[in-house]
């Protein structure tokens, strides 16, 4: 397993360099001048050249290629066109919000999702099943930032019991800072689960009819263990693919959520230096994207591997 | 024998007894009682207090003092501001946290090397300025004591107020105020490329004393170091003078009435009230004025939604939201627990011609397009009637730059008319590109709403739906597009830069366009200034290098708790959180 691992980890270089030249080659040819943006509406061609040159987006294409991966070799990943701060400390600034509420809202997921999958399959075809299918389908069918603001119209505006949006950090209190992650974590939440409810069912209706299953069961298993135990743990390879791929998208992607509740994450970050044209930004996200997808991917093989002796890495 | 004589005696007695009543009853007067009233005066006295009013005449002495007013001409212009409802302050009171939304995420507290009017506001609470704006947009001296100009108009001189600290304690001298002022000169923003055209050279006296010079008279100075456009801080020597004009200074030491404290970039900027800034003696006057601070704490929050930032309001969780939803003001005005704030001046959505990119360079064309365009229809998006009008003055309406000059042609809507004068002009039949930048809710109406209207009259028109970005690149090439839209803003009354100030992208900067200009930067007085603004505008009728739709007003909302607001920067528009409070 040991050398599976390390021959994962290894691939992912050469993954983030593949990446990394298809984004900087988009980016090149994308429209859009930051220069241009930054100098202002009253700026003369000249100074916006001027602006342009200092930034260095005058250079030929090799030639800024050539410097990105020279200074990705450094672990350096540039500075910010538009506010000048270095892009690794801009993103290592949005970590704490974007990760935390990355893993509330998995938490919600996998602790409301998986076992109303559950149920379901194991009721099939009955009222309850059915249920669940019409939450997962409302799940699929509402936008979010629909829910977001229906959210806090109810419990901001017209309850008053939690805030509507906003910011602070955890150094400045626990309580407020996870105060304000209460209605986006719900809302996503809500939202994300739909598609675990319906893997799990999906999984799990095959498997109730296994032999294994009938077996346990025959054995004089509990409905519980037989359930959750039994068939649970072999209809889990597709579950954690869906939830590794799925927390990964929440690392990355949360930008309506972030945008609607005023969370200063990494989903806002990308929003807005996408806008700007800021480059360096966009290509240090980037990167850190197809990182935490490589990593994403080994822990959902290596938990294959754990879960199902069959499997061998 | 003894009861015999017993009885006899009673019975005689019995008989007298008997004979006396018989006689009584015969012989009785028998008198009957008449009551009669007899009616007799008896006097009372009541007493009756009659108050008799007396005015006793009395000379009472009152002193007054007599204020002999001695009477010094002064020329003054100003613009006329009518105020429409009646303000009542209250006493203020201090402390608390003052918490306001942005309109825009803030880039950079260095708004000499960054642009963007959010920057600005931000910053110039941290900076202070040489002078800024009171009430009708007039220049105000603010760090600056006095000043003076040389007959000649070539050497303006500036002493500093005595007191003046940087929030590290240094003293604020005249080499900080050259340095920042040689950084924008490096930057040349605006009317300093003009300065610089003029041969600007600011240089220290003593500590306190400066002076800045020119080899040709401008007399815009004062305006452009006042204008809120701008803020031109002033920043501490050290930093301004080793660092590039067009890259942000990181170390924000400022010397204004708050106190940079934190900033969480894309989230939130914390300031604190600067305990020794030293305010000037007078009252409050728009930004300027006496800058007393009466909030401990000032955060400015960074909430990219615009239906976020009004929750937030409602909920008390914010004070204030700069620029709310131009279509909420109906709804927010019946709420009891805000207020609005509309911005006073207003932005000038424009349709752009790029007058170099055929068939808009021929000036038939561009007329073609202004006869159809129906600009009431155009400025009906930017929400209800009380915010926007119609106004095709290019100085603005009501102003002191006011003229009629060219105004048939504004708001035509005659798509007849503009049939004609496109088959009379050099259009070819191909397909121009006009641009609608969907991420900027203020600039793509006017474009949107103008494609049927540039259809009717024989246009063959593609929409170039897309972003603010790819709009700013395609504007720099030369055949990037063929009309495009954007805002502006007028500045100052007295400096009116951006009427003047043709945008490169245009492509429309013409001899005399720019001898106006000119002419206009060194006229000393008021009736000069207006012959040349009628001139300015009679040629743009005749040009139409683009067109100025109309004049529109944002508006800011607050908490009813914010007192104070309304009667200082209020009166301005741009946000500013000094000599304000938050009602307890």
């Amino acid at each position: 397993m040991t050398t599976y691992i390390l021959r994962r980890l290894a691939w992912a270089v050469p993954t983030a360099l593949v990446v990394s030249l298809i984004i900087f080659s988009l980016l090149y040819i994308t429209p859009g001048d930051p220069a241009a943006m930054m100098a202002g509406q009253d700026a003369t061609p000249e100074e916006i050249e001027t602006l342009r040159s200092g930034l260095k987006l005058d250079r030929p294409f090799h030639v800024r290629l050539g410097e990105f991966y020279w200074d990705l070799a450094h672990l350096d990943l540039g500075d910010s066109i538009r506010t000048g701060d270095p892009v690794i400390k801009l993103i290592a600034s949005r970590l704490d919000v974007t990760l935390t509420l990355a893993l509330l809202v998995e938490g919600v997921i996998l602790g409301i999702g998986i076992p109303l999958g559950v149920i379901a399959a194991w009721r099939q075809n009955t009222w309850i099943d059915r249920g669940v299918m019409v939450v997962a389908v409302l799940g699929f069918s509402i936008p979010g930032f629909w829910l977001a603001f229906m959210a806090m119209w109810l419990f901001s505006l017209k309850l008053g019991v939690l805030p509507a949006a906003g910011y602070v950090p955890f150094g400045e209190g626990a309580w407020p800072f996870f105060e304000r992650l209460i209605l986006p974590t719900a809302v996503t939440g809500l939202i994300g689960m739909a598609l675990l409810v319906r893997m799990t069912r999906g999984a799990m209706v095959e498997l109730l009819r296994e032999d294994f299953v009938r077996t346990a069961r025959a054995k004089g298993l509990g409905e519980r263990v037989v359930l959750f135990r039994h068939a649970l743990k072999a209809a889990a390879p597709p579950i954690i693919t869906v939830v590794g791929l799925g927390f990964a998208g929440l690392v990355t992607g949360l930008v309506i959520t972030e945008s609607v509740f005023a969370l200063p994450g990494l989903g806002l970050l990308l929003a807005s230096a996408i806008a700007a044209r800021d480059y360096p930004v966009i290509q240090g996200f980037i990167l850190l994207v197809s990182l935490v997808y490589v990593v994403v991917n080994l822990l959902v093989d290596i938990s294959y591997a754990a879960l199902d002796p069959r499997v061998r890495l | 024998m003894r009861n015999g004589r017993h009885s006899s005696f009673i019975v005689v007695l019995a008989a007298v007894g008997l004979l006396a009543v018989a006689a009584s009853a015969c012989g009785r007067e028998v008198v009957k009682e008449i009551v009669k009233e007899v009616p007799v005066e008896k006097v009372v006295e009541k007493e009756v207090v009659r108050e008799v009013v007396k005015e006793v005449p009395r000379e009472v002495v009152k002193e007054v003092p007599k204020e002999v007013v001695k009477e010094v001409p002064k020329v003054v212009e100003v613009t006329k501001v009518i105020e429409k409802e009646k303000i009542v302050e209250k006493d203020p009171r201090g402390g608390g946290t003052l918490r306001v939304v942005a309109e825009a995420s803030v880039a950079s507290l260095d708004s000499i090397a960054t642009t963007g009017g959010i920057n600005q506001t931000v910053a110039g609470h941290i900076y202070d300025q040489l002078f800024n704006l009171g009430e009708g947009q007039v220049p105000r001296a603010q760090m600056v004591d006095n000043w003076s100009v040389s007959p000649d108009g070539l050497a303006y001189t500036f002493t500093l107020r005595g007191g003046l600290l940087f929030h590290d304690g240094t003293k604020v001298t005249s080499e900080d105020a050259v340095a920042s002022i040689k950084r924008l000169i490096d930057r040349k923003l605006g009317p300093w490329a003009q300065m610089v055209e003029r041969g600007i050279t600011p240089q220290v006296v003593d500590e306190k004393t400066f002076t800045v010079k020119f080899k040709e008279p401008y007399g815009l100075l004062v305006e452009t170091l006042a204008t809120s456009n701008l803020y031109p801080p002033v920043q501490q020597a050290r930093l301004a003078s080793k660092t590039p004009a067009n890259e942000p200074i990181k170390e924000h030491v400022g010397s204004g009435p708050f106190k940079l404290v934190k900033w969480n970039p894309g989230a939130s900027i914390r300031m604190e009230r600067f305990a020794e800034y030293v305010a000037r003696a007078e009252r409050a006057d728009g930004h300027g004025g006496g800058k007393k601070v009466f909030v401990d704490v000032l955060e400015w929050l960074e909430v990219p939604d615009p239906g976020t930032r009004i929750v937030m309001l409602e909920t008390g969780q914010v004070d204030f939201v700069q620029s709310a939803p131009q279509d909420d003001l109906n709804r927010l005005k019946k709420n009891r627990d805000l207020q609005v704030f509309p911005h006073p001046f207003g932005r000038w959505p424009v349709l752009i011609f790029n007058n170099i990119n055929p068939p808009f360079d021929d000036v038939v064309a561009r007329r073609a397009v202004v006869a159809a365009i129906d600009a009431e229809g155009i400025m009906a998006a930017y929400g209800p009637k009380d915010l926007w009008r119609t106004c095709g003055q290019l100085f603005g309406c009501g102003g002191i730059f006011d003229t009629e000059v060219g105004l048939e042609n504004y708001n035509q809507r005659n798509i007849q008319k503009g049939k004609e004068l496109l088959k009379q002009s050099k259009y070819d039949g191909r397909v121009i590109d006009v641009m609608v930048p969907t991420d900027q809710p203020l600039i793509s109406p006017v474009t949107q709403i103008a494609r049927p209207s540039l259809e009717a009259i024989g246009l063959k028109v593609n929409m170039v739906v897309t972003d603010w970005a790819t709009v700013v690149q395609r504007r720099g090439k030369p055949d990037g597009y063929h009309i495009m839209s954007s805002y502006g803003t007028h500045g100052s009354p007295l400096a009116p830069s951006t009427a003047f100030a043709t945008p490169h992208y245009c492509n429309c900067a013409t001899d005399a366009q720019k001898k106006l200009s000119a002419d206009f930067m060194k006229a000393t007085n008021l009736q000069e200034k207006q012959r040349i603004a009628t001139e300015k505008q009679r040629i743009y009728f005749e040009e139409v290098p683009w067109y100025q739709v109309g004049e529109f007003f944002s508006y800011h909302i607050g908490s009813r708790r914010l007192q104070g607001y309304a009667t200082t920067a209020g009166k301005l528009g741009e946000p500013a959180f000094w000599n304000v409070w938050l009602e307890k």
